[in-house]
């Protein structure tokens, strides 16, 4: 059989579809990459070393403090829209402010806010630009002994949230299933402390002194990882 | 390799006739192709991750009445601005001080082992407790203690006096981040006993005499 010569042709490969698969490969990586939600007030939190990469607590009740020393307050409990919104009516039962169905919708989804508990039906009722603006003008929530705003909030979550706890940990012993130490810690509520790396210590040890006034002695500090 | 479509080439060879070259308008997508995947690679790589983490901490619950006076091994650290750290051991005396010599404050940095840092000092200071604590360690792999035992165990040795006392006390110039640094010395140290206390106005001036400055007035 006499060999077949091909004929050389030029190969040229079309690179449309390596094109798509670029970019369908993009669209991907963007679609399932999870955002954080937005927050009221970044903070850039300082080093630290002693910790191993601990993840943070779940049932957390969070102060932030930023570089101006202003104290902002945020609740995310177990449970979600319940014990937050049972939060909201300690605050209106103890403040008496007055909030509405549409202000408490608002409530449920604002994260968290740094302005007197007077000011928080405004704050409420303007969207996320004003609300920001309202922030930065003003002084953050007070946590001087006279005004001790930041403590008392803090009360009311770390009241809602141990008793959610306890009901939990009953709940788990009445199944014959208790939790050990290990998973009570971890759903147990906390006070963490997320404090900007420049914010002057007085700011924090004013907020320290408001919650051990009002006999919260343990917190969690939120700190960035430093490598060694 | 994927080759450059020359569509212009069949129109070569006609002489000088000025005749308008018919062009292929193909445009070859692999350039396009390379940016794709640098632009991903790139992003993949530089993407870092927040690694947020949680340092727990007790704070002491308020003493009754006046603090009671540093136990027999102490060290007070004086957290001030531009991250100084100054410190002095044991008890304060003041400058009008008669039977005692008065208390004279030292420069101290984070320097790394074997530096005369704050890591050396405590150390050094935490000497006794801390051959208690390598060896509670080592007892504990040998014989598998218990977590409950260790850990009881483990403050009986921070209880006694000789471990060190760490008194951390900060003027109102210093950061957060002093003291979170501080703090975390201590855990990296394995000492538990640390107190935050307040700066005695005599402190304050000591420590205004040593930095050149006035501190800022603490709440």
């Amino acid at each position: 059989m006499p060999k077949i010569k091909m004929p050389r042709g030029n190969p040229s490969l079309d690179m449309t579809p390596m094109v798509d698969l670029a970019f369908l490969l993009v669209t991907f990586f963007m679609l399932t990459a999870s955002f954080r939600e937005a927050e009221t007030v970044t903070v850039i939190t300082p080093k630290a070393r002693s910790v191993a990469d601990k993840e943070l607590p779940k049932n957390a009740i969070i102060i932030t403090i930023d570089k101006t020393g202003r104290v902002y307050f945020d609740a995310q409990l177990n449970g979600g829209n319940g014990p937050r919104m049972e939060i909201l009516d300690s605050i209106v039962q103890n403040y008496r402010i007055g909030v509405d169905d549409k202000l408490r919708n608002e409530w449920l989804r604002s994260g968290s806010f740094g302005v007197e508990i007077a000011k928080l039906p405004e704050y409420l009722s303007k969207d996320d630009f004003n609300r920001k603006k309202m922030n930065e003008s003003g002084l953050g929530i007070p946590s001087d002994s006279l005004h001790n705003e930041i403590g008392s909030l803090a009360l009311y979550a770390m009241k809602i949230g141990m008793r959610d706890f306890m009901e939990r940990r009953q709940e788990a012993e009445r199944t014959n299933a208790p939790l050990d130490k290990e998973t009570q810690k971890k759903i147990m509520p906390r006070i963490c402390i997320k404090a900007d790396f420049d914010a002057p210590y007085a700011a924090v040890k004013q907020v320290i002194k408001a919650l051990t006034d009002k006999k919260q002695y343990h917190f969690t500090l939120i700190t960035t990882m430093e490598q060694t | 390799m994927a080759e450059i479509a020359e569509g212009g080439g069949g129109g070569h060879g006609k002489g000088g006739k000025k005749r308008a070259k018919k062009q292929s308008t193909r445009v070859d997508m692999t350039p396009m192709v390379d940016l794709a995947f640098l632009l991903l690679t790139f992003f993949v790589l530089t993407a870092t991750f927040n690694k947020n983490k949680a340092m727990d901490i007790t704070f002491p619950a308020p003493p009754e009445g006046p603090p009671p006076p540093p136990t027999k091994n102490a060290v007070t650290f004086m957290l001030t601005k531009d991250d100084k750290v100054f410190y002095y051991v044991d008890e304060f005396f003041g400058p009008e001080s008669k039977e005692n010599p008065p208390t004279v404050l030292t420069e101290i940095t984070y320097a790394p082992d074997g530096q005369k840092g704050i890591r050396d000092l405590l150390k050094e200071k935490n000497k006794k407790a801390d051959v208690l604590m390598a060896e509670l360690e080592a007892e504990r792999q040998r014989t598998k203690m218990a977590d409950s035992t260790f850990k009881k165990r483990l403050n009986s040795i921070n209880n006694k006096s000789d471990a060190v006392t760490v008194i951390i006390k900060a003027d109102g110039d210093a950061k957060y981040r002093n003291v979170v640094q501080l703090i975390d010395e201590l855990k990296l140290l394995k000492i538990s006993k640390f107190v935050n206390v307040d700066m005695t106005p005599e402190e304050a001036n000591l420590l205004k005499a040593a930095t050149g400055t006035a501190p800022a007035a603490v709440q």
